[in-house]
């Protein structure tokens, strides 16, 4: 037969076009169809075919020469009424399955003209179950019969498709080629409009298909083992066997071929074959049908043998067996080409194998599905359920039949639960694009309607904050038996430490904890660690600056978990809720520690925080731990822990303390709960933080900042901060500039930056516009600065926060700080990774780009006074 | 606005194949026409023989010269012509 589809007439070519041409404008027309309407095309269709059942079986039996009337009638049964069972309440138009929970909906999108092979062995059967499945999707079939099988399948499509359009489905929805060629097919499976291959058949078509280019459902051959172990119901096992394999004479691809059997029950279980009326062969009747039934030149089984019966077989080959013999069982010893009958076999001859044990079973049947069959179907009895799950987990097979036939239990919806269908995908395994039932939904494009989703926000506060003058008197509230207070030498020379051991109860075991006085180092920490553990304690009082308190919340967390790995828990994250590492939980502590914070600047608000940041690498690099198991259990606000700070740290923590607020305040992160508090912070900020600044002893001032660092912390506690931060972090560590100086050096030209329009955005489900620019001018509002527009309003902000800074006397650059312009440029390159390493610009209103982080550095060298990029927010608004 | 030499045919919304091959065959009777419009107006669905129908219609247009439009088509029966091919052979308003 020709295969070359270029060496068809031009006469065949135009009516395949034509055939295409008719299906396609179906296909289009059927778009318009509701879920109602194609319901009501499927049943009538079911009936017809059920009522044809048995005559369109007679034609395939009367055609093919194979397999058997009844069976071939139950097939064709199987494929309407079972199939519709399956289909009837499924949606296959429009919306098909919504999730609310996720705001997901998946929608169905025919796919069009599919072009699909039909195949000898179920062929009546295949086409009622294929003209289905095209009704209830919307698509139209082309179909291309085998030719030996061609009039019967027709007549299956042909009553299908008849009925369909007799209630309304578009005419030539359902089409076939008269006579086909193998170079028909070629040419449609190469044809532009046709959009899918659909090729239940034989491996040369699969192949063909899959060889097109197009999208196809190639369903592969199969080579199904079946292990009975042990434990199994022997009668159950091997009725059901002979009840599968002798179905339409064997020619379903899922049939049982080899059956591997535990040593201890092979004689019993051979002696129920014989008894239940199978021939069992003896070793010249093996190595007869061996070289008969398969093919010696391909190793493949002999066409002529495909669907015939027992005795037939028999008969033909030379081998004498009593009437009515169901079954020819032929004993071997191994899989494999050595082993002719070891390979796919679709008539009733049945190989069986003994095993010696459960390992060498599960061997075997890996054997015999990797010996033609991979991805198809296995089957396994047994009463065992670790035999049967290691099986399913052994043996790659798209249907795992337990304690059931394999043929009619792979078909599904009659010995178990599985999808309906006469075509079994095989997966990659079987070079499929499927190892599933082929069903509704492979005949559909599912599209997922996605609709925005809001990332859920969390607002989290310390249990308890002391606040105002002497409220670190509250530490009596605090049974302890054990307690290491950790600060600095300064501040126990000040006296401080006292006051706190003054007032904790009567009784309270303390050890003071002096750790230098600078940012934590690792040793500092994991020294600090070894303090808490040899002491045993049970709270840890941390009195100090940000270094001192984020210095605690990292020793109690090796405390409580030895195993930590500071390392692994400072790794990058993007979003806090999904990010890699896991922090220990609380129930994984080997200790517990109750941790009061009681800062003595005015800035950080460490005190209520989550995050705790370090040195590494011999000081070079800061790293940020963040997770809410750091923050203190509870916080102390007391001014009279600021009241002697020298002017210079107060200016720089209030301005740690703006840059918070600020930060916050437009993050992507905040909400109205941190919106009203990061607002607050910087009203108290711009009202008390110059006061403080000029009058050290003005205790109102003192007070006012201490809560305004305070209340900042909460606030970026739950919006975090943003690029200002991830500046000053690296920049900070760098030059050995102070946290607070530092991003006091960054805040103008981060706040122009923001209130620009970005080159990109920061992707936020939460944000439904970019609202930076006009959260600062919400702000200046609030300060009462005035300006004009949202354009104006920012660079009053802008203007006032630079007169803050000129106020408390923080230079203008950080050319100021004596940094020249070469050491700038020669440590750009670090400051730039650095910056884009650092967590802190993920909740960033803007998304930086590294030459912008690079813009904004020289931009605060070059240092503030200059004109500010919101201009050119203001060209590109135009 | 239409031009002059512009024809216009109404789509029968009840049965739209037999009103397309009307416009079919009229349209090969028109001398001077240099646009036929087909209004649509009501038609909610079209079948097999309307596609097939106005596949001649825009087949004997493009023969003739004659810009083919088409009006008030819904959005379901414009996914049709577009995948039949169709919508692509003529204007739409």
């Amino acid at each position: 037969m020709e295969k070359d589809p270029e060496k068809l007439t031009e006469e065949r070519k135009a009516l395949l076009d034509e055939l295409v041409a008719r299906a396609r404008i179906a296909a289009a027309v059927f778009t318009q169809y509701t879920q109602d309407d194609v319901d009501r095309i499927v049943k009538p269709m079911v009936i017809a075919g059920l009522e044809n059942a048995q005559t369109l079986a007679r034609m395939a039996v009367e055609e093919t020469r194979l397999g058997l009337l009844e069976d071939k009638a139950i097939k064709n049964m199987v494929a309407t009424e079972f199939v519709f069972n399956y289909v009837k309440d499924k949606r296959t138009v429009g919306i098909i399955r919504e999730y609310p929970e996720k705001n997901l909906a998946e929608v169905a999108e025919p796919i069009g003209v599919i072009l699909s092979l039909l195949p000898i062995t179920n062929p009546t059967s295949t086409a009622l179950f294929k003209c289905i499945m095209a009704v209830k999707t919307r698509n139209c079939m082309i179909f291309s019969a085998h030719p030996r099988a061609a009039r019967c399948s027709y007549e299956a499509a042909r009553v299908m498709a008849e009925t369909a359009v007799k209630h309304g489905a578009p005419e030539g929805f359902i089409t076939w080629i008269d006579e086909p060629t193998l170079a028909d097919t070629a040419y449609l499976m190469r044809h532009p409009d046709v959009r899918m291959i659909d090729a239940t058949g034989g491996p040369a078509m699969v192949t063909a298909a899959y060889s097109s280019g197009k999208p196809a459902l190639g369903v592969g051959a199969g080579n199904t083992p079946v292990y009975i172990e042990r434990s199994a119901d022997i009668e159950m096992a091997v009725v059901d066997i002979i009840t599968s394999k002798t179905f339409d004479n064997g020619t379903i691809c899922a049939s049982e071929q080899t059956v591997v059997i535990d040593d201890e029950i092979y004689d019993m279980v051979i002696e129920r074959f014989a008894a239940l009326g199978c021939h069992i062969c003896n070793e010249g009747e093996v190595a007869l049908l061996s070289r008969t039934v398969i093919d010696p030149a391909t190793g493949m089984m002999h066409p002529r043998a495909v669907g015939q019966r027992a005795v037939d077989i028999a008969k033909v080959v030379g081998m004498p067996v009593a009437p009515h013999t169901k079954l020819l069982i032929a004993p071997i010893r191994g899989v494999g080409r050595d082993h002719p009958l070891s390979a796919e076999k679709l008539f009733p001859v049945l190989s069986v194998i003994r095993a010696r044990s459960t390992q060498e079973a599960l061997r075997l049947c890996t054997d015999v599905i990797h010996n033609g069959g991979t991805g198809h179907t296995a089957v396994v009895f047994s009463d065992d359920d670790e035999v049967i799950n290691t099986f399913g987990e052994t043996i790659n097979a798209g249907r795992i039949i337990v304690n059931s036939p394999g043929s009619i239990g792979a078909l599904g919806g009659v010995y178990n639960d599985m999808v309906p269908t006469f075509s079994f995908g095989c997966g990659t395994g079987g070079g499929n694009s499927t190892i599933d039932n082929v069903n509704i939904y492979h005949y559909l494009n599912i599209k997922r309607m996605a609709r925005r989703t809001q990332a859920h926000m969390w607002f989290r506060v310390p249990n308890q904050i002391y606040f105002n003058k002497n409220a670190v008197e509250n530490l009596r509230e605090f049974p302890s038996s054990a307690t290491v207070i950790v600060s600095n030498p300064s501040l126990e020379k000040l006296g401080l430490v006292e006051i706190v051991r003054r007032h904790l109860p009567p009784g309270t075991h303390v050890h003071v904890l002096t750790i230098p006085d600078r940012e934590p180092d690792r040793a500092t920490v994991v020294a600090g660690a070894q303090t808490l553990a040899a002491f045993k304690a049970d709270q840890i009082v941390a009195l100090g600056g940000g270094s001192v308190i984020d210095a605690a919340k990292i020793m109690k967390l090796l405390y409580e978990s030895p195993e930590a790995d500071l390392d692994e828990l400072s790794a990058p994250f993007l979003d806090l809720r999904k990010r890699v590492v896991e922090y220990p939980s609380a129930e994984a502590r080997a200790n517990r520690a109750r941790l009061i914070a009681i800062s003595t600047t005015s800035g950080t608000g460490t005190e209520v925080t989550p995050f705790a940041v370090m040195l590494d690498d011999g000081g070079t690099r800061k790293i940020t731990l963040a997770d809410y198991s750091l923050a203190p259990d509870i916080a102390i606000v007391d001014p009279q822990f600021v009241m002697g700070l020298p002017p210079g740290i107060t200016a720089d923590t209030g301005i740690d303390c703006l840059v918070h607020a600020l930060e916050a305040g437009v993050s992507i992160f905040a909400s109205p709960y941190t919106d009203a508090l990061a607002l607050q912070a910087v009203r108290l900020v711009f009202r008390y933080l110059p006061v403080a600044f000029e009058h050290p002893d003005n205790e109102e001032a003192r007070a006012q900042m201490h809560n305004a660092a305070c209340i900042a912390g909460i606030a970026f506690s739950n919006a975090s901060v943003g690029v200002n931060h991830a500046l000053a972090h690296a920049f900070g560590a760098r030059f050995g500039v102070a946290h607070g100086r530092a991003n006091a050096l960054m805040l103008p030209h981060v706040i122009a930056y923001n209130a620009a329009v970005p080159t990109k955005f920061m992707p936020s489900p939460n944000s439904r516009a970019y609202v930076a620019h006009k959260k600062y001018a919400v702000t200046a509002d609030l300060l009462g600065l005035g300006g004009d527009g949202v354009d104006g309003k920012v660079r009053v902000l802008i203007a006032a926060v630079e007169d803050l800074l000129d106020r408390l006397k923080i230079p203008r650059s950080i050319a100021a700080l004596g940094i020249s312009e070469e050491a700038f440029r020669a440590a750009m390159p670090d400051l730039v990774k650095a910056a884009f390493d650092d967590p802190s610009w993920r909740s960033n209103p803007r998304m930086p780009l590294l030459s912008e982080l690079e813009e904004l550095f020289w931009s605060a060298w070059r240092g503030r006074g200059e004109e500010k990029t919101a201009d050119a927010n203001a060209e590109a608004k135009g | 606005m239409m031009s002059p030499n512009t024809t216009l045919f109404r789509v029968d919304a009840d049965d739209p194949a037999r009103s397309l091959a009307e416009a079919l065959a009229n349209a090969g009777q028109q001398e001077e026409s240099t646009e036929l419009l087909l209004d649509f107006t009501g038609v909610r669905r079209v079948d097999t023989a309307s596609v097939r129908a106005l596949s001649g219609v825009a087949d004997t247009a493009a023969a003739r010269s004659i810009k083919l439009t088409a009006r008030a088509v819904t959005v379901e029966v414009y996914k049709v012509l577009k995948l039949a091919g169709l919508a692509d052979r003529m204007a739409f308003m």
